[in-house]
């Protein structure tokens, strides 16, 4: 599984890898060694950012915890709400799809990703929830039909 | 002869408890089971941004949903979308449709509202709530209101009833370690009492009798899992939608929030599950509505959409198991 971050988020990523706490990083490289043996996710690039809790907040910290889709921060910590690794837990607010759909509520607290090369990105939190998805008139005829009838 | 007492109770409990089997029994017969076909009869596009906080359905077919942000919908018949208007403040936890009106319980204050046909808003009530009860949602039921809460003192989710002059907890879930864990579970209406569906794993099930308290917990759809693929530390990352009650049908609707991938489970009449069915779609089922062979659903196909589900029995039902 290959992990591709987009334009002006890579940047992102970059100019934030400069602000990079060693000793966080190191707590999440822990993290990260911890679950190497269960996870097969590539390693992302230095600058990505986990969750982690300093001070009794969970923020936005460098590192990279393989499993998880990192952010990349912002000037404000995008990873502040809404995953469980940042707090939220069972707060996401999810509609009655079965989507957290963050335009739905007029923020956008992700980073654009793509699983594989070719796939429309979606704006993922920090731990790979979708916050907002692309559908092409395709995509949109595909939903339409597969839902049209079925059989439980 | 005080010895004869607790022998007296353990007769008069077995006496209750086969009563209580017998009528399960009797209401498990009368009750259908079995697979369902959903077909597609109708759809309608919401308003761009809007997010589904609740949905209510009345008796004559129409439909009234909110959002979080407290916008109110109003939906007849013939599926047109009127925009209901309330005051800025109010959130509603929950919503009803009755023969006088809209009624409503703001979520933060526990006001209990009623909105005339004729746009007047009056307040009729007020829910108690602690100074440290978040409440979640409020439903009615039997010209009352049934409040889903948090006591974030005591760590625990709460289901207490609140009718004129009737005041009683139903249910206290177990204490969690932090506010944040507190379970959360959501209600909803069955004919055989409340569902509350746990929105975390492992998305227990509770039936709950209103009156009583009585509780009932289903077999967790975890165990039936296995041949779809569900990794368990995957399992952070779904939630439980409303279980929707089909006669004794019950449709689970399982979402992975890192996907569009949903496991539809249905559970028979003995309260085991019976089929789960992978369906790699948003979409969610939301309600059966009343005085109609309908299911209503929510699908995002650009924006997010109503649905419209005939549904029916594939075969006879089969027997249900006492």
């Amino acid at each position: 599984m290959r992990h591709r971050f987009l334009g002006p988020a890579f940047c992102l990523a970059l100019l934030c890898s400069i602000a990079v706490r060693p000793a966080s990083a190191q707590s999440l490289a822990s993290l990260a060694a911890a679950n190497a043996a269960t996870t097969t996710v590539e390693k992302l690039p230095a600058g990505c950012l986990g969750c982690e809790q300093f001070g009794g907040w969970q923020v936005c910290r460098g590192g990279v915890v393989p499993g998880y889709y990192n952010c990349i921060a912002t000037v404000l910590n995008t990873c502040s709400v809404s995953s469980p690794g940042c707090g939220a837990g069972a707060a996401l607010p999810v509609d009655p799809d079965g989507s957290t759909q963050y335009v739905s509520r007029g923020s956008l607290l992700g980073v654009p990703v793509a699983l594989h090369d070719g796939d429309p990105p979606v704006r993922r939190n920090c731990e790979g929830v979708v916050v907002a998805r692309q559908q092409t008139s395709d995509d949109i005829v595909s939903v339409r039909i597969r839902t049209g009838s079925f059989t439980l | 002869m005080p010895h004869l007492a607790p022998l007296a109770s353990s007769l008069a409990l077995t006496v209750a408890l086969s009563a209580a089997t017998a009528l399960d029994r009797v209401a498990a017969q009368e009750c259908r089971s079995g697979p369902v076909a959903l077909d597609a009869r109708a759809t309608l596009l919401l308003p761009a941004t809007f997010g589904i906080r609740g949905v209510v359905s009345g008796p004559a077919g129409s439909l009234v949903l909110w959002s979080a942000g407290g916008e109110v919908f109003s939906i007849n018949r013939e599926r047109s979308l009127t925009r209901v208007l309330l005051p800025d403040s109010l959130r509603p936890a929950g919503m009803a449709i009755t023969a006088a009106g809209l009624r409503l319980l703001d979520q933060l204050s526990g006001r209990d509202y009623l909105l005339h046909t004729d746009g007047e808003l009056e307040q009729v009530g007020q829910a108690r709530l602690g100074m440290a009860e978040q409440l979640d949602q409020a439903l009615w039921r039997d010209n009352g209101w049934i409040l889903a809460l948090r006591d974030l003192a005591s760590r625990r989710f709460v289901v207490r009833r609140h009718f004129p002059g009737d005041e009683a907890e139903l249910f206290r879930s177990a204490q969690s370690d932090s506010v944040k864990t507190i379970h959360r579970y959501q209600l909803t209406e069955s004919g055989r009492g409340l569902l509350l569906t746990r929105s975390m794993a492992p998305f227990t099930v509770i039936r709950l009798d209103p009156r009583s308290g009585a509780t009932d917990t289903l077999a967790t759809p975890l165990a039936s899992l296995d041949e779809v693929n569900l990794s368990a530390d995957s399992l952070a990352h779904w939630r439980a939608l409303p279980a929707v009650a089909l006669d004794c049908t019950l449709l689970l609707t399982l979402t992975d929030l890192t996907a569009d991938r949903r496991l539809l489970v249905r559970y028979g009449a003995s309260d085991q599950v019976e089929r789960v069915t992978e369906l790699d779609a948003p979409l969610g089922l939301v309600a059966r509505l009343p005085g109609e062979d309908a299911v209503l659903a929510a699908r995002r196909a650009g924006e997010l959409e109503l649905v419209w589900y005939d549904w029916h029995w594939v075969r006879e039902p089969s027997s249900p198991t006492p």
